[in-house]
């Protein structure tokens, strides 16, 4: 029996990268690569990297500020903070207590997301729960990531290495009476079978310390993240396809009434791919990983922000959001703008 | 009142290795026996080498799906908090998923420290009654003596950390229960390093963590002991005072108060600040240590293990710690 009497929507949205550009050029002077073959494998031409200490709970509050700005929302008005980050500002407490700190609020219940590349699905699915249960009205939820100090920049991390970027990008939710309107759906998966295969290990609760200087500077890098790209390849287009055919067929709509698709911004390649199996025309799926490489949780904000700006999401459209990342865990929302 | 959702198993997993402050001691070697002393705890359970947080999170699930009499099988929804996870990423949650062998089901991981698990049972209660599933699976678990270090850890780390898992499955429940679950939670930050770890530090530019933190030991915990315990007086007789009137209950109609603070021996004055009798509260860690995120459901399930509570029982969960975060939650065995 379920108490709900409305949608969520998304009624403002922001971003916010660090100033400093990193070209391929520029990665191809510290580590044996080069722009050719980051193009070539992953739709990557640049990314953002900090230049000196920046917490992605910095990015977030700015771009939180954009979002209520677009909201019309003041800060004091939410009653929920999330954020999604696999990459957290310090070990602990986490960034959702630091961005609740920027944006001066106080006893207000924040909490992370910890879900990696679906990270901001997840928030986005908990948010959407909080507003439809009539439990919050003004829930800000945050991606937010900083993975240019996590990354091996030497030949030895390479692989890794050249995708990911740094920034953050914020939505906020509000309630929605139309039950048309809003988030529609949201559908969340894991499989933890290949936790493995796109990983960081240390710190790790399994070793005893959990960090030492061994995980740090030994041949292993353990500290670095570590991915199989070939089988990520493989099960994304699987679970993608999958994830976008569960939210069309939970609100009985086809992949042609779709106006706009946002994928998580995880390679280029992937979501060619992805688009190419579904028959979806280039022209309906937004991608931005040519300027920002991939910011995990803050990915599919980041891109629905620039989109609302160039005018591609327009009141009324359809959009389909979905993510595929470590984990694995997948997961798809789709919303009516 | 009608129930929206209810708990409908419970159980909680202690690593067989049990310490004393004199054992721990003797691994620590930077504190005596009488120093450690410092969080009325009277001993700890310390993983083994090699397991981590979804290890003992995996033996309470199993206890609590027995419990509930779900098959792993029929789990809709996982929701995993720690602050000690295996792997920086991914969490724990889908290492769960694995591990208890459920479908490809959604796995939340969530960060809220000590308050995680009533964090995470608000999130679960959002999703029943919003009917997006029939049930999840809530489990805190931590392996937080992996924060030790032999020479040098902190007072608290040493004194307090220790390790252990407990789970609960919420339920939309048709059956009436006089109180449906209740669970409120904040943060303010404002004084955050009260009670932290700063490394490895995502905003450390260039490098989040280096052998030089290491040696300076900024990869440790700190806390201030006084202010965390004086913020404890403050805001968790707020909390509790806030469930009660949110579930429509009285001190009187609890059969127990479980309260989780940086120092066991302050729990009792808290609960009496609340208006409960000394006899009602349960201090949590004295006999398992800080275990973060499972300290809650641990406590809950060593007391309907000593029958200190029983099925039918209302009982009040409080906790406060890092973040700050705190909160609060009220239902029925």
């Amino acid at each position: 029996m379920s108490e709900v009497q409305c949608n969520s929507r998304i009624a403002g949205v922001g971003h916010e990268v660090p100033p400093r550009v990193v070209t391929n050029d520029e990665l191809a002077k510290i580590m044996d690569t080069s722009d050719e073959w980051i193009q070539q494998r992953t739709g990557v031409r640049q990314r953002h990297f900090i230049s000196g200490d920046t917490a992605a709970s910095e990015l977030g509050a700015v771009a939180a500020k954009r979002a209520l700005a677009m909201a019309e929302v003041e800060a004091c008005e939410i009653d929920l903070v999330i954020f999604c980050t696999l990459s957290v500002d310090v070990d602990f407490p986490g960034s959702a207590s630091l961005l609740s700190r920027n944006l001066g609020l106080r006893g207000v219940p924040a909490f992370d997301v910890r879900n990696q590349c679906s990270g901001f699905l997840y928030g986005l699915a908990v948010a959407d729960k909080f507003i439809k249960s009539g439990r919050c009205r003004r829930v800000l939820l945050v991606g937010g990531e900083i993975h240019s100090t996590g990354l091996d920049q030497t030949t030895r991390g390479r692989a890794v290495s050249v995708i990911f970027g740094d920034g953050a990008a914020a939505v906020l939710l509000v309630p929605e009476e139309d039950r048309n309107r809003g988030i529609l759906s949201t559908h969340l998966h894991s499989e933890g079978k290949y936790a493995e295969k796109l990983w960081v290990e240390a710190p790790t609760s399994r070793c005893r310390p959990r960090l030492t200087e061994e995980m740090i500077v030994g041949e292993e890098g353990r500290i670095f993240p570590k991915m199989e790209g070939r089988y990520v390849f493989k099960h994304a287009l699987r679970r993608f396809p999958e994830a976008i055919d569960e939210a069309l067929r939970a609100n009985a709509l086809s992949v042609q009434e779709v106006d706009l698709f946002i994928l998580h911004q995880a390679n280029l390649r992937i979501s060619e791919a992805v688009a190419m199996q579904m028959g979806v025309a280039p022209d309906r799926v937004f991608n931005n990983i040519d300027r920002y490489g991939n910011t995990t949780a803050a990915s599919i904000p980041l891109a629905l922000s620039e989109a609302v700006e160039k005018g591609r999401v327009k009141p009324g459209d359809l959009v389909c959001l979905a993510a595929f990342g470590s984990g694995f865990t997948w997961a798809s929302a789709l919303l009516r703008w | 009142m009608a129930a929206k959702c209810a708990v409908v198993g419970l159980g909680y997993h202690l690593p067989e290795k049990i310490l004393s402050h004199g054992d721990v001691a003797k691994i620590t070697g930077n504190w005596s026996e009488a120093e450690l002393n410092v969080g009325g705890i009277e001993k700890r359970c310390f993983a083994a080498d090699g397991l981590g947080a979804s290890d003992l999170g995996f033996e309470a699930a199993r206890v609590a799906l027995q419990d509930a009499g779900l098959s792993p099988g029929e789990v809709e929804f996982i929701i995993f908090a720690t602050m000690s996870p295996d792997f920086v990423f991914p969490g724990g949650g889908c290492l769960l998923q694995e591990k208890l062998g459920c479908r490809t089901i959604g796995a939340l991981d969530v960060r809220a420290q000590c308050t995680g698990f009533l964090q995470g049972l608000l999130i679960a209660e959002q999703f029943l009654r919003t009917a997006a599933y029939r049930n999840v699976l809530v489990v805190g678990s931590e392996v937080l003596s992996s924060y030790l270090e032999p020479g040098r850890s902190p007072l608290e780390v040493a004194g307090c950390f220790g390790d252990g898992a407990g789970a609960v499955v919420l339920a939309a429940a048709e059956a009436n229960r006089r109180v449906p679950l209740t669970v409120v939670t904040h943060t303010d930050a404002s004084r955050l390093e009260e009670f932290w770890c700063e490394f490895p530090a995502s905003r450390n530019f260039p490098q989040r963590v280096t052998p030089e933190h290491l040696r300076a030991g900024l990869h440790l915990p700190r806390v201030n002991r006084k202010g965390v315990l004086e913020m404890a007086r403050r805001r968790l007789p707020e909390a509790i005072e806030e469930v009660l009137a949110q579930a429509g209950a009285r001190p009187r109609d609890v059969a127990k108060l479980f309260v989780q603070v940086l120092d066991a021996s302050q729990a009792e004055a808290i609960g009496v600040t609340s208006g409960f009798a000394a006899k009602q509260v349960v201090p949590v860690g004295e006999k398992t240590g800080t275990v973060g995120a499972a300290a809650l459901p641990v406590a809950l399930g060593l007391q309907v293990a000593g029958g200190g509570v029983a099925r039918g029982d209302l009982v009040c969960l409080a906790s406060l710690g890092a973040g700050i975060n705190w909160g609060a939650a009220l239902f029925e065995l």
